[in-house]
């Protein structure tokens, strides 16, 4: 069934106030306990689930009570409580599947869910990648993807973010380097010399390939002050981690973007909002990993990996994020990615739990690079 | 009070270490030819006999040492090693030799088909069962080859007390084999011991085993390998067992094949298989299974698992349930019980995780075991008393190399084809001697 449109009206408020939204804890509560309540009567696996756990709306009293449903349960079971048609508007897909050979998670979204989805997606690209600017302004930074254009990974919630954003909030259209036929390095490396400050949005793995191939033909460009890097897919069980801090020192060598301006995201196909480095946001000089920060309609825990309690902030575990935006589908994950919770919300990321299923949107772009 | 104990052997092995020991090996193995096969097996039986003795210098040592290493409970190991006593017997290696190269005359190059061996064996030891060792090891001392053996840094007890003991018993063949430990990144060191053998037996996950074979493969004169990588078994329960009266008890072996090496070895059941038409349903036999489950974690301590294997227990019991299956398990990740319905099902999870199936269908069972491939090695029946023509339908074309009865899965027999072939069979050409 169609998500209530109240939900759906309280939530796009939230999501037009941007990081303004109200963060204080007892409203996210509320909101979610909502949500909560009707995926509970909209999802019959869900609420067999919850109601084993004795997890009633009626007996919920916080966001943190919410079960959360293992990521890997996308594989196998169709969460899709904004069923509102006869199919849904896009499925996103996992990645992962290469090593594997298990089926891929699906994210179903209805067409309001898609647009939730870019409604939830695009303040927070706004306020972490491109901080400097005021509301409804677009930066003039070229944007250069090394990944597809959407029209490429119709499955690929990554890549139809980035195109997103970049048409939304570039005042050029964004460029896309990394198709299917493989990487444009003679492109890529004419428009870097251009001159033009430019936001250059890749998966570490692409990343890591092109760094790879300019640095063997010693290549180097100095982009202007304000160009950066977006850079996501991080330590997600890949065959080779690419720690963040040698990646920097690459692309500052090579693009000359300094690691101040260099922005680790982190999301998943399973959740509708993402987490990126407050690094630009908050000037802050950060040793790596770096804390994570979130849209205000976002919650995160980190709970023991062997009894899925919660822990102490500063003690490592795995991370469970409650997302309001997930409203057409579940909002409480549990995902398999280890993180330190801090006091004040924001996480450091550590990885993938180590003999984790590889997944993530680097292999995206590890399929396309083989 | 128990004190601390060493590992058997010292600092990682160099290249250069590596290449020497070979060395070594090969020197005394050439004072060995003229003894016989008939010869070596006492000793080797003695050896572990040694190794094992209540009362001797190495059991106390072997089985705290395993412990240590492996997590496994005292009680667990002991219970293996008296297993693997009780099949590794004079008459066993020689009804193994028999069946492998027709008789121990093959072995010692007299009469009519003789055996040439390689002249040296190496061993790379990873993620098995630490008896595995000892069986390949016999081959290789019995074809009377040089054998030395690369131990895990996680088991460096198993093979070399064994060889203590076999030094004790047998000194000259204890010199024809060493073993050694080098870190598992250590390329150099790999490459110093594949440089040498004209065989290697390979045990380990199945990128480990494929690295080893792309380093055989730089040699000009690459080593014949004996691979061993990544194996599962299954359990088949069929109605004649899901009755009462007998549920109980088959719930209860299953467990304990399960839960001997905490699933470590490819020999422990990590699905079972229900037939539906059992007067026991499989939701009771779920419970029952869930029921020996708690008593063989009190009886063996399940191992903590670490992170990621407890992640993806959590992950496997959530994703179970929300696909309608029903799941046993306790707050923690040590152990669980989950029945399941999805089709196909999923994978097998590591650790004390046992998945049941019910099928109705042999078709459909028979689909089942083939999308297991050739990853699949043991399976354990209970249950099919007079029904060996069903049998043969439903297994026939799985990859599956041994089937056996549920009770004796974690026993084979020492004859058996390993992964569906003689091990000793395979290290050994046979040369016809056609003359009179």
């Amino acid at each position: 069934m169609p998500a209530s449109v109240d939900l759906d009206r309280d939530l796009r408020a939230w999501f037009a106030q941007g990081l303004a939204a109200p963060a204080d804890d007892a409203a996210f509560s509320a909101l979610a306990l909502r949500i909560f309540a009707a995926q509970y009567e909209a999802l019959e696996p869900y609420r067999a689930y919850c109601q084993r756990r004795g997890a009633l709306p009626t007996r919920l009293r916080h966001w943190s009570e919410i079960p959360a449903v293992p990521v890997q349960a996308f594989r196998d079971v169709r969460l899709f409580s904004d069923d509102d048609g006869p199919a849904p508007a896009v499925v996103f897909k996992t990645s992962g599947t290469t090593t594997s050979g298990a089926r891929p998670g699906e994210h179903y979204m209805s067409a309001a869910g898609l647009a939730r989805y870019e409604a939830s997606l695009l303040p927070a690209f706004r306020a972490y990648v491109l901080p400097e600017l005021a509301d409804d302004q677009r930066s003039d930074l070229v944007p250069l993807v090394l990944g597809p254009p959407a029209a490429e990974a119709p499955h690929s919630s990554l890549w139809h973010m980035v195109s997103l954003c970049g048409r939304a909030l570039f005042t050029q259209a964004p460029r896309f380097f990394l198709p299917a036929s493989g990487l444009d390095w003679a492109g890529f490396q004419a428009v870097l010399e251009t001159g033009a400050a430019a936001c250059v949005i890749a998966t570490d793995l692409a990343l890591d390939a092109w760094l790879t191939g300019a640095e063997a033909h010693g290549f180097a460009v100095e982009l202007p002050g304000g160009s950066r890097v977006m850079h996501t897919g991080g330590p997600k069980g890949m065959r080779r981690a690419i720690p963040s801090d040698v990646l920097y020192e690459r692309i500052f060598r090579v693009l000359g973007v300094p690691a101040s301006h260099c922005v680790n995201e982190y999301g998943m196909t399973e959740l509708s909002s993402q987490f990126y480095d407050g690094v630009l946001r908050f000037k802050a000089d950060e040793a790596v990993p770096r804390l994570k920060h979130g849209p205000p309609w976002v919650r995160t825990c980190v709970v023991d990996a062997q009894t899925l309690d919660p822990v102490l902030p500063g003690v490592p575990g795995l991370l469970r994020v409650v997302d309001l935006a997930n409203l057409g589908s579940v909002i409480a994950l549990q995902t398999e990615d280890r993180a330190i919770a801090t006091a004040d919300g924001t996480f450091r990321l550590l990885g993938r739990a180590e003999g984790s299923e590889p997944r993530g949107c680097s292999l995206d772009a590890e399929a396309l690079l083989s | 009070m128990t004190m601390a104990i060493d590992s058997p052997l010292g600092a990682a092995a160099s290249p250069a270490r590596i290449t020497q020991t070979w060395a070594e090996l090969a020197e005394a193995r050439s004072t060995l030819d003229h003894r016989l096969a008939a010869d070596l097996l006492p000793t080797l039986v003695g050896a572990l006999k040694r190794l094992t003795a209540p009362s001797g210098p190495y059991r106390a040592r072997l089985v705290e040492g395993l412990a240590r290493s492996t997590g496994w409970t005292p009680g667990a190991i002991e219970e293996g090693l008296a297993r693997f006593s009780r099949a590794y017997t004079e008459n066993a290696l020689r009804a193994a030799i028999v069946r492998a190269v027709g008789s121990l005359e093959t072995l010692d190059r007299r009469g009519q088909r003789r055996a040439i061996a390689p002249r040296g064996v190496l061993i790379v030891l990873a993620s098995t069962i630490p008896w595995a060792g000892i069986e390949s090891l016999t081959w290789a001392l019995l074809a009377r080859s040089s054998v030395l053996v690369r131990v895990s840094e996680h088991e460096p007890w198993t093979v070399p007390l064994f060889l203590e003991a076999l030094a004790e018993e047998y000194p000259a063949l204890a010199r024809t084999a060493a073993a050694l430990s080098w870190p598992s990144d250590d390329v150099d060191a790999h490459r110093a011991a594949i440089a040498h053998p004209e065989s290697a037996i390979v045990y380990g996950g199945d990128a480990a085993v494929a690295s080893w074979r792309a380093l055989a493969g730089e040699l000009p004169l690459p080593p014949r390998l004996i691979e061993h990588g990544d194996r599962m078994s299954v359990a088949l329960v069929a109605r004649g067992s899901l009755a009462p009266g007998v549920a109980d008890q088959v719930a209860d072996v299953l467990v304990r094949e399960a839960a001997l090496y905490d699933r470590d070895g490819c020999l422990s059941p990590s699905i079972a298989y229900l037939e539906t038409s059992g007067a026991i349903r499989p939701e009771d036999f779920g419970e029952r299974c869930a029921r020996a489950q708690a008593r063989w974690a009190e009886r063996w301590p399940v191992r903590t698992p670490h992170e990621s294997q407890a992640s993806r227990t959590h992950q496997a019991r959530g994703t179970c349930e929300l696909a309608g299956g029903q799941v046993w398990a306790p707050k923690d990740a040590t152990w669980t019980v989950a029945l399941d319905r999805r089709d196909p099902p999923p994978a097998p999870v590591p650790g004390r995780f046992l998945w049941l199936h019910q099928f109705d269908d042999y078709g459909a069972l028979r689909a089942r075991l083939l999308s297991w491939g050739d990853r699949l090695s043991t399976i354990g029946l209970s249950g099919w008393k007079a029904r060996d023509a069903e049998l043969v339908t439903i297994t026939g074309p799985s990859g599956a190399t041994r089937l056996c009865p549920l009770s004796t899965m974690q026993d084979p027999p020492l004859d058996r084809f390993h992964d569906g072939r003689s091990e000793l069979a395979e290290l050994v050409r046979i040369r016809d001697w056609e003359l009179a």
